[in-house]
C-alpha cells in the first residue's frame, strides 16, 4: 500500500509522518481485524493505529513487482 | 520552557568533580539507551526533574583521561517532531542548552527505522556522534552494518557498541572528546526538491538571526515550512515577522505542489536515510530466534489478551504479596496453610521495615530521657515519625518501578496495550491508559508519570481526574488495617468490594466525563512496536534504584513536611501551648467539627472525632493515617487500634471505601499540577475523589445496612 494523504489534525499528523506514514510512503497492513488496533509496517516498525486513526489514513493498493521491496 | 538554560546551574549540583564537557544521549525508547548509559556513567547516575515539569533526566560522570565527561540521558523519543512535554524537553535541549556533543543512538537490530533520528539530528547539531547499538544482538540475527560506509555518508563519527560484549566503549568515548576538541561539523544538508527554493529563501531571511537563534538558519527554515509548533515558538520570540512569511509560503507550497511541506519534507528524509541505510546493511540467513515467535505470541489475536492479562495480574499479585503480605496471606490461610499465612504476614516488606523503625525508635528513647517533653515528641514522633512514612513508601515504589522497568525494557507493553485496546476501549479509555493505570494500583504518583506516554490530550486529562480513584499499595494498607478489624471472611470481602467498587468508578467517570466534561471523541491509539529483547537485569535494577531515589528526595520530602505539619496540629492546643494529650489538639479540635459531616457513616458518639482526626493527616499520605491512630488511641498495634474506635461492621466497610478514594495523597495532587500546570485540573482532581469517596461510602453504609435486615 502506497499512503496517499489523511485528514487528522496537525499534532497527530506530526506523529504519523514522523512515524514513517508519510504521504507516498510504502507500508504493509499485517493485520486489520477490525476489532484491534490496525498493525501496519513501515520502513522496519511495527506500528499499531486505532481504527479512528486508521479511517483517516488514506492508501491505496499497489501491484507488487517482482524483486520490490 | 523556553528559558530553562538558566535553571541548568541549578539543575545539577553538588558534585565534586565539574564536568568539563556535556554530552546529551538521544535515541528511540527501546533503542538500548538506559543500557548504555548504565556501562559508559559505570550506574553513578543522579536523577533530576526537567525544570518545571515531571520528565526525569538522569545525570552522570564519567572520568576520561583528563575530561570529566557529564552524560545527560534524555527521555526517549522516535524523532523530533514529537510534541508533548517529552519532545519539548528535547528540543529545549538540543536547541536551547546546547551541550557540547550530542550522541545519537542508532538500534542496529533496526538500523533502516532508527537512522532517520541520526539524520534529524545531524541536521540541527554541529558536533554529533552516532552509535549503533545491540551489534551483538544484530550479528546473531545475520545483520552486518557497514559503520565506515555510515560515518562516510553522513560526515559523522559512526561507532558501533555492544554493551552485552562490552564493544566500542573506549572508541565512543575518543569519538566523542575528538568530536567536542575538533572544528563543528557541516549541518547534513539534505535536497528536499521542490522545497529547496522555499528553503533558500526562508533560510537566508533568517540568516541575520542566526546568531540570537543559535541555529544554522536551513533547519529552522526547514522546520518553519513543517510547522513545528516548538520552533514557531522561538522564532515567534526573535524574528516574529518572518513566522507569517514562512506560514504564507506553507499555504503557498500546498497550493502549488499539491502536497503538504510536512509530508514531503518527512518523505525525503525518509527516502534519504533509508537509502543510507539500505546501502550499508547486509541481511544474512534470517532466522526466527525464540525471542521472534514470543514476539508472534505477543500479538496474536486470540492469545495476546489472555497472556497480557495474566502477565500483568500475576506481576502485581507478586509485588503485593512481597509488599504487604495480600493476598497471598490469604490464599494460604484458606488453604489451610496458617503457619506460612502468619509467616508472609510477619515477614512482608511493611511489616519488617515497621519492625525496623520501631526498633530504631526503643534504641533512641533512652537517649532522650531528661529532655523536655516537646522536645522528645518532636524528634521521635514529628521527625522519626514523618521519615519513618516516608520510607515506608519506598520499598513499594522499588518493587513496582522494577517491574515496570522490565515491561518497558522488554518491549512488552506496548504489546499488552495493543492487545487490550479493545477492551479499554469499551470505557472510553485507548491501551494507552492500561500501563499508567495498572501502575496506579503500585503508586499513583509513579501512575499519574507515565500518563504522558497517552497521545491525546483530552484522554490524558481524563486519566488525571479519574485514575487517582484506583488504590495504591499505601492505600491498601491502611484498609488492610481496618479489614483485620472487622474480622476474616467480611474483612477479605470488604478489600475485595473495595476493589471492584474503584475499578467501576473509575469506568464509569470515564464515561461521564467524555459525556460532559473533556468530550474527547473515541479513544485513539498510535504507537511503535518494539522489538522484544531480554531485558538487561542491571538496566532494570537501576532504573527501579533511581526511581526510588528520586521519589524519597522529592516525595518524600513533602511526606515529611505533611507529617511535620500534621505532629505540629497534634502536639499544640488552638492556644498554641505544647501538649501531650493529643485530645486537646489543633487537629482534634478540627476533627470535632468535622465529625458531624461522617454522622451518615454511622460514625457518631464519644470516639468518632478519634476517625476523623486520621482522615484529616491522611490528607499527606494514607499510612499516616495509621500511625496518627496509634498516637491518639496510645495503641501501638494497628488492628488492636481500629478496634478501640469501636465502628460498626457498615462503617468499617464504609470508611475503607472513604480511604481507598479520598484525596489520594499530597504526592499525586502535587504530581498532577507538575504534569499539567493546571491547578484547575489538579483541585478538580481534590474535588472529585472527595465527592466521589464521601458519597460511595454513604452508599456502602446504607447498602450494608439494607443487607443485613434482609438477611
Amino acid at each position: 500500500m502506497i499512503i496517499k494523504g489523511t485528514d487528522l489534525d496537525e499534532e497527530l499528523r506530526f506523529r504519523l509522518y514522523y512515524m514513517g506514514l508519510y504521504p507516498g510512503s510504502k507500508v504493509q497492513i499485517v493485520r486489520n481485524d477490525g476489532r484491534y488496533p490496525v498493525l501496519v509496517e513501515a520502513h522496519g516498525s511495527l506500528i499499531a493505529l486505532s481504527a479512528d486513526i486508521a479511517e483517516k489514513v488514506y492508501a491505496e493498493r499497489v501491484v507488487e513487482r517482482e524483486g520490490d521491496q | 520552557m523556553i528559558n530553562a538554560a538558566h535553571h541548568h546551574g541549578t539543575n545539577s549540583p553538588g558534585e565534586k568533580e565539574r564536568p568539563t564537557l556535556r554530552v546529551g544521549i538521544i535515541g528511540f525508547p527501546n533503542v538500548g539507551k538506559s543500557a548504555l548509559f548504565n556501562s559508559l556513567t559505570g550506574g553513578e547516575a543522579r536523577v533530576a526533574n526537567w525544570p518545571g515539569t515531571t520528565v526525569d533526566i538522569h545525570y552522570g560522570l564519567k572520568k576520561f583521561g583528563r575530561k570529566v565527561i557529564e552524560f545527560v540521558d534524555l527521555p526517549g523519543v522516535y524523532s523530533l517532531g514529537e510534541g508533548g512535554p517529552i519532545g519539548d524537553v528535547v528540543k529545549t535541549y538540543l536547541l536551547l542548552q546546547r551541550p557540547d556533543v550530542v550522541l545519537v543512538l542508532v538500534d542496529g537490530t533496526n538500523v533502516e527505522r532508527t537512522l532517520n533520528l541520526a539524520v534529524q539530528v545531524a541536521e540541527v547539531s554541529e558536533r554529533v556522534v552516532v552509535a549503533i547499538t545491540k551489534v551483538d544482538l544484530a550479528h546473531s540475527r545475520g545483520i552486518h552494518i557497514n559503520a565506515e560506509g555510515l560515518s562516510r555518508a553522513l560526515g559523522r563519527r559512526v561507532v558501533p557498541t555492544s554493551v552485552t560484549w562490552g564493544l566500542g566503549l573506549e572508541e565512543l568515548l575518543m569519538a566523542i572528546v575528538e568530536v567536542a576538541e575538533g572544528e563543528g561539523q557541516v549541518p547534513l544538508k539534505i535536497n528536499y526538491g521542490p522545497l529547496e527554493p522555499y528553503v533558500r529563501e526562508l533560510s537566508s531571511k533568517l540568516e541575520p538571526f542566526e546568531p540570537s537563534l543559535g541555529v544554522n538558519s536551513r533547519w529552522v527554515a526547514v522546520k518553519l515550512l513543517e510547522g513545528d509548533p516548538f520552533v514557531e515558538k522561538i522564532v515567534g520570540e526573535k524574528a516574529g515577522e518572518l513566522l507569517n512569511e514562512a506560514r504564507e509560503m506553507r499555504a503557498e507550497i500546498s497550493k502549488t505542489l499539491g502536497k503538504e511541506p510536512l509530508g514531503l519534507i518527512a518523505e525525503t528524509r525518509f527516502r534519504y536515510s533509508l537509502s543510507l541505510a539500505s546501502g550499508n546493511i547486509v541481511r544474512s540467513g534470517l532466522r526466527l530466534s525464540r525471542t521472534e515467535r514470543l514476539d508472534r505470541m505477543t500479538l496474536d489475536p486470540r492469545l495476546s489478551p489472555f497472556i497480557s492479562a495474566a502477565a500483568i495480574l500475576t506481576l502485581f499479585l507478586f509485588a503485593f504479596s512481597l509488599n504487604t503480605g495480600f493476598p497471598l496471606n490469604v490464599v494460604l490461610s484458606s488453604l489451610g496453610f496458617e503457619q506460612a499465612a502468619t509467616i508472609v504476614d510477619s515477614y512482608n516488606v511493611a511489616a519488617l521495615m515497621e519492625r525496623f523503625i520501631g526498633y530504631g525508635t526503643s534504641l533512641l528513647e533512652p537517649l532522650l530521657e531528661g529532655r523536655p517533653a516537646w522536645l522528645r515528641s518532636l524528634l521521635l514522633d514529628g521527625v522519626i515519625g514523618g521519615i519513618s512514612v516516608a520510607l515506608l513508601f519506598a520499598p513499594l515504589i522499588f518493587t513496582v518501578s522494577a517491574f515496570l522497568a522490565v515491561l518497558e525494557d522488554s518491549g512488552l507493553a506496548p504489546r499488552f496495550a495493543y492487545s487490550l485496546h479493545p477492551y479499554t476501549c469499551r470505557v472510553g479509555l485507548s491501551g494507552h491508559s492500561l500501563f499508567p493505570a495498572v501502575s496506579c494500583f503500585g503508586c499513583n504518583v509513579g501512575g499519574l508519570m507515565a500518563v504522558r506516554g497517552t497521545p491525546s490530550l483530552a484522554e490524558r486529562v481524563k486519566l488525571y481526574l479519574i485514575l487517582p480513584l484506583l488504590p495504591c499499595q499505601a492505600r491498601l494498607i491502611v484498609f488492610l488495617a481496618l479489614a483485620a478489624a472487622v474480622g476474616s471472611v467480611l474483612g477479605v470481602l470488604g478489600v475485595v468490594m473495595t476493589y471492584v467498587i474503584s475499578v467501576t468508578l473509575v469506568a464509569v467517570l470515564s464515561y461521564v466525563l467524555d459525556r460532559f466534561y473533556t468530550r474527547s471523541s473515541r479513544p485513539i491509539m498510535l504507537m511503535d512496536i518494539p522489538n522484544l529483547h531480554m531485558p538487561l537485569r542491571r538496566v532494570a535494577w537501576w532504573m527501579a534504584w533511581s526511581t526510588t531515589r528520586h521519589f524519597l528526595y522529592r516525595t518524600g520530602t513533602i511526606i515529611f513536611l505533611g507529617a511535620l505539619l500534621t505532629w505540629v496540629l497534634s502536639s499544640f492546643t488552638p492556644s498554641l501551648q505544647y501538649t501531650p494529650d493529643p485530645s486537646e489538639s489543633i487537629a482534634a479540635h478540627l476533627s470535632r467539627v468535622l465529625v458531624p459531616l461522617f454522622a451518615p457513616l454511622g460514625i457518631e458518639g464519644e470516639k468518632a472525632w478519634m476517625t476523623v482526626y486520621g482522615l484529616i493527616a491522611g490528607f499527606v499520605a494514607k499510612e499516616i493515617y495509621l500511625s496518627s491512630l496509634a498516637v491518639i488511641t496510645g495503641i501501638e498495634n494497628p488492628i488492636e487500634a481500629v478496634s478501640f474506635l469501636s465502628l460498626s461492621e457498615a462503617s468499617l466497610l464504609a470508611l475503607m471505601v472513604f480511604i481507598a478514594l479520598y484525596v489520594p495523597c499530597l504526592g499525586t495532587i502535587s504530581v498532577i499540577y507538575t504534569e499539567t500546570r493546571s491547578v484547575r485540573v489538579a483541585l478538580t482532581a481534590l474535588v472529585l475523589s472527595l465527592v466521589t469517596g464521601y458519597l460511595t461510602a454513604i452508599a456502602v453504609y446504607h447498602f450494608y445496612l439494607i443487607l443485613l435486615s434482609i438477611l
